[in-house]
């Protein structure tokens, strides 16, 4: 096991030592809980939640795998959801996923090398009126153009090196 | 405890917790499907056994799966009709999607006279000819191996390894998912000494006696020494174990 894995073990073992009733129907319960920990979900951590449970690792990987919201990859410090609901579409979301693209070379389901920022889609938001719309780190962010987004992942991303 | 249902207009009686399917099958009608295996539990995944039934007391007729439906007294079910044959139809088109090649579909196909695939086969699944019915899965995890992963959702779910890996870390080349799999999609090739099979390559064990590959090593370390044979009989093929174990078995002088 390298270092990392060895810490990403040790780090999951803190989550898991929260479900001390080891019950299989805490699963996605856990796995919210180690994302919200690691970002994404580390094979270790998943293998050990699978050990703390009982289950095995293909089980808890098909879980993983099969929500939307979970990652199995690393993901980035920030990120910038883009709406693309039929509201959105309309209104030039598409503009703005290629503003995206060109300020950070990434694309929908994308994470930056530096892991500074994940670009995600999602179907709609349910503020239509305010379309087209973005979420930077969950922010709701209305009347969105490709010119206002670039400075606001500008901003984002300006931030974490500040801190 | 038996309960009585009516299959066809026919009085049938089935213990109570089998399943329609294994009710209606035991009473000869031919009701298809490819995802089902006694010795597992349902995963009612390839939508072919569907049935229609009627529940005491109501007067309308719903459409199930027979194959997770449990028999109940009373409950009047038909296993064929044009109204079930079109859906079974249909849901054969979406398994010919994915299994365009699969003689077993076929088969189906003719009794359900679809005789072309009305959809564009899948071409980039990770495992050809798979039809997601996770039968693999389910008898490796009642085999105790749990060594093969329905991973993703939607258009994009595959069965395999877990961890986007290329070889299943935990199989040890029972084979049972190779018998399981109603297409035939999994491969497994053996040599004289070794078998492949999702994406490893394990040792076979060969009979004591006659030297024929038995099963992999792997699989035989982690068979119950307790279970079964006599120590001196468990690494023998089938033929030689039946010949060793009638000897033993003779009244003496024969």
């Amino acid at each position: 096991m390298s270092d990392t894995e060895a810490i990403d073990t040790i780090r999951a073992a803190a989550v898991l030592a929260r479900y001390p009733r080891r019950d299989p129907g805490d699963l996605v319960n856990i796995l919210h809980d180690l994302q919200a920990e690691f970002r994404y979900l580390p094979e270790e951590a998943l293998r050990e939640t699978a050990s703390h449970l009982g289950l095995a690792p293909t089980q808890v990987y098909g879980v993983a795998t099969f929500y939307h919201g979970f990652h199995t990859a690393p993901r980035g410090e920030h990120t910038c959801t883009v709406c693309v609901g039929t509201a959105c579409h309309v209104r030039g979301a598409a503009r703005l996923l290629e503003q995206v693209e060109r300020d950070t070379g990434i694309g929908a389901g994308g994470t930056t090398p530096d892991l500074s920022l994940s670009v995600e889609e999602v179907g709609c938001v349910g503020a239509c009126a305010l379309g087209p719309l973005v979420l930077m780190d969950g922010e709701y962010h209305g009347d969105m153009t490709p010119e206002r987004l670039s400075r606001l992942m500008k901003k984002a991303l300006a931030a974490e090196e500040g801190s | 405890m038996d309960v009585e249902l009516i299959i066809d207009g026919e009085p049938v009686v089935a213990p109570e917790g089998s399943s329609l399917l294994t009710a209606a099958r035991a009473a000869g009608r031919n009701v298809p499907g490819l995802c089902h295996h006694d010795a597992v539990p349902a995963n009612a995944s390839c939508r072919l056994c569907q049935v229609e039934i009627r529940r005491p007391g109501r007067d309308w007729t719903q459409l199930t799966t027979s194959c997770d439906y449990p028999v109940s007294a009373g409950l009047t079910v038909v296993t064929d009709s044009p109204r079930i044959r079109e859906l079974r139809a249909m849901n054969l088109r979406l398994l010919l999607r994915r299994a365009p090649e699969a003689p077993v579909l076929w088969a189906i196909a003719e009794r359900l006279g679809v005789t072309e695939p009305l959809f564009a086969p899948v071409t980039d699944a990770p495992l050809p000819d798979c039809i997601l019915c996770e039968l693999c899965v389910r008898v490796c995890s009642a085999a105790g191996y749990d060594a093969l992963a329905v991973s993703g959702r939607g258009s994009g779910k595959y069965v395999g390894p877990a961890f986007g890996r290329a070889a299943a870390e935990d199989c040890v080349g029972c084979a049972s998912c190779v018998e399981a799999c109603p297409t035939s999609c999994i491969a497994m090739e053996d040599t004289a000494t070794t078998r492949r099979i999702w994406g490893r390559t394990l040792d076979l064990l060969t009979c004591e006696r006659c030297g024929r590959a038995i099963t992999t090593k792997a699989h035989r370390e982690t068979i119950d020494p307790g279970i079964g044979h006599k120590e001196d009989e468990r690494d023998l093929c089938d033929a030689c174990k039946k010949r060793v174990v009638s000897k033993r078995l003779a009244p003496p002088g024969r």
